[in-house]
């Protein structure tokens, strides 16, 4: 018995993680080697990926994992505009968005606690 | 196609596209789109650090599914004991989300005599970090070189994912609050920011707004989430508008 309950979290890990996970992609696969990347197939599924994320993200900022929901939402929504915005402004600098995002996130919690 | 095939490996010296994966490992090593993975498996390390599986489990969890979403999802199941198809149920809503991100990753690396076992790598290892760069990157590249580049960019992707898994299990309670607040916000504004960038036609710039509209409303409406459905019809509607915009622009 002592075997199989230290075997179990790596079955598991095959069978209802990998199996489930990878599932998806195989899919992905098997759909995009034959779809051209100029065909309209394309752009619509482009569009259901990015609008995915999209849903993502928004999730990600309002309700957030772990320690993001010990920061208030102000601090959370107003980090991601200005992020946002610092993109925008600094020729769309992907980079420099990112630190201007997380910049104004810790400044935020550490002037508007709780 | 075997014709084909011959001539694009006479044509490609094997050195040539060595180059082109070392140049990927290094732009996704450069690109701030990193930083995601390094905070979402430092997570999932100090979370199954605290949970209390081994580094073995961990960093194989990590190789086999990467996908950290999921990965968190089969640990707290397992940890807790719920039923197996509860688990799968779970772990497979968060990875449908993969499916029209391989597809149009796919899509970009058609090139004649490309097999499944070389474009396996890049379809493991795709996360949405991997496929915002590959999608920004792979369209100015020269065809025969992407599914080289491709790989290069996932094995960087994947070194990187499973490195932050050991140094997250390690590292677990030693991280202040802040940082970690700071961590985990690295991944909503770099998605952010990174599908504003390489949504450079009309059609993707409002599935983005769309995503994001429909997202907060049905948060502020108190409805649970459900991630698919706003992809589908964020990016259905946008791609209508798309569509019509164009037939207009025909017919005038």
């Amino acid at each position: 018995m002592g075997d199989l309950s230290s075997l179990w979290p790596y079955l598991a890990l095959l069978l209802v993680g990998v199996l489930p996970n990878e599932a998806w992609r195989i899919l992905g696969m098997a759909v995009g080697r034959s779809l051209d990347e100029k065909s309209e197939p394309f752009v619509w599924l482009k569009a259901v990926a990015t609008g995915l994320l999209a849903a993502v993200i928004a999730q990600l900022v309002l309700s957030p994992p772990g320690q993001l929901a010990s920061l208030s939402m102000a601090v959370r929504l107003g980090a991601t505009v200005v992020g946002f915005f610092g993109f925008l402004l600094l020729r769309r600098s992907t980079i420099a968005g990112v630190l201007i995002g997380v910049a104004t996130l810790v400044i935020g919690a550490l002037v508007l606690p709780g | 196609m075997s014709v084909d095939t011959q001539i694009a490996s006479h044509a490609e010296p094997e050195h040539r596209t060595l180059g082109y994966f070392l140049r990927g490992g290094a732009a996704m090593l450069i690109s701030p789109l990193v930083i995601t993975p390094v905070g979402m498996f430092m997570g999932f390390g100090a979370l199954a650090h605290d949970t209390g599986f081994s580094i073995a489990w961990t960093a194989l969890a990590s190789m086999l599914m990467f996908a950290t979403p999921g990965q968190i999802l089969l640990m707290t199941g397992i940890s807790r004991d719920a039923a197996l198809l509860t688990i799968a149920v779970a772990v497979t809503l968060t990875a449908v989300r993969y499916a029209p991100m391989v597809a149009t990753l796919l899509s970009l690396m058609r090139y004649p005599g490309v097999r499944t076992r070389h474009v396996f790598f890049p379809v493991h290892c795709a996360v949405v970090s991997l496929w915002l760069e590959a999608l920004r990157l792979l369209p100015d590249l020269p065809r025969e070189r992407r599914v080289a580049f491709c790989n290069g960019l996932a094995a960087a992707i994947f070194a990187v994912g499973i490195i932050a898994t050991v140094a997250g299990y390690y590292l677990a309670g030693a991280m202040p609050p802040l940082f970690a607040a700071a961590l985990l916000f690295v991944t909503p504004i770099s998605f952010l920011v990174g599908t504003a960038s390489s949504s450079k036609t009309l059609v993707d710039k409002l599935a983005l707004a769309f995503g994001l509209g429909l997202a907060a409303g049905t948060w502020l409406l108190g409805t649970t989430f459900d991630l698919l459905w706003i992809g589908v019809i964020a990016g259905t509607a946008a791609y209508g508008i798309q569509r019509t915009q164009r037939r207009r622009a025909w017919a005038t």
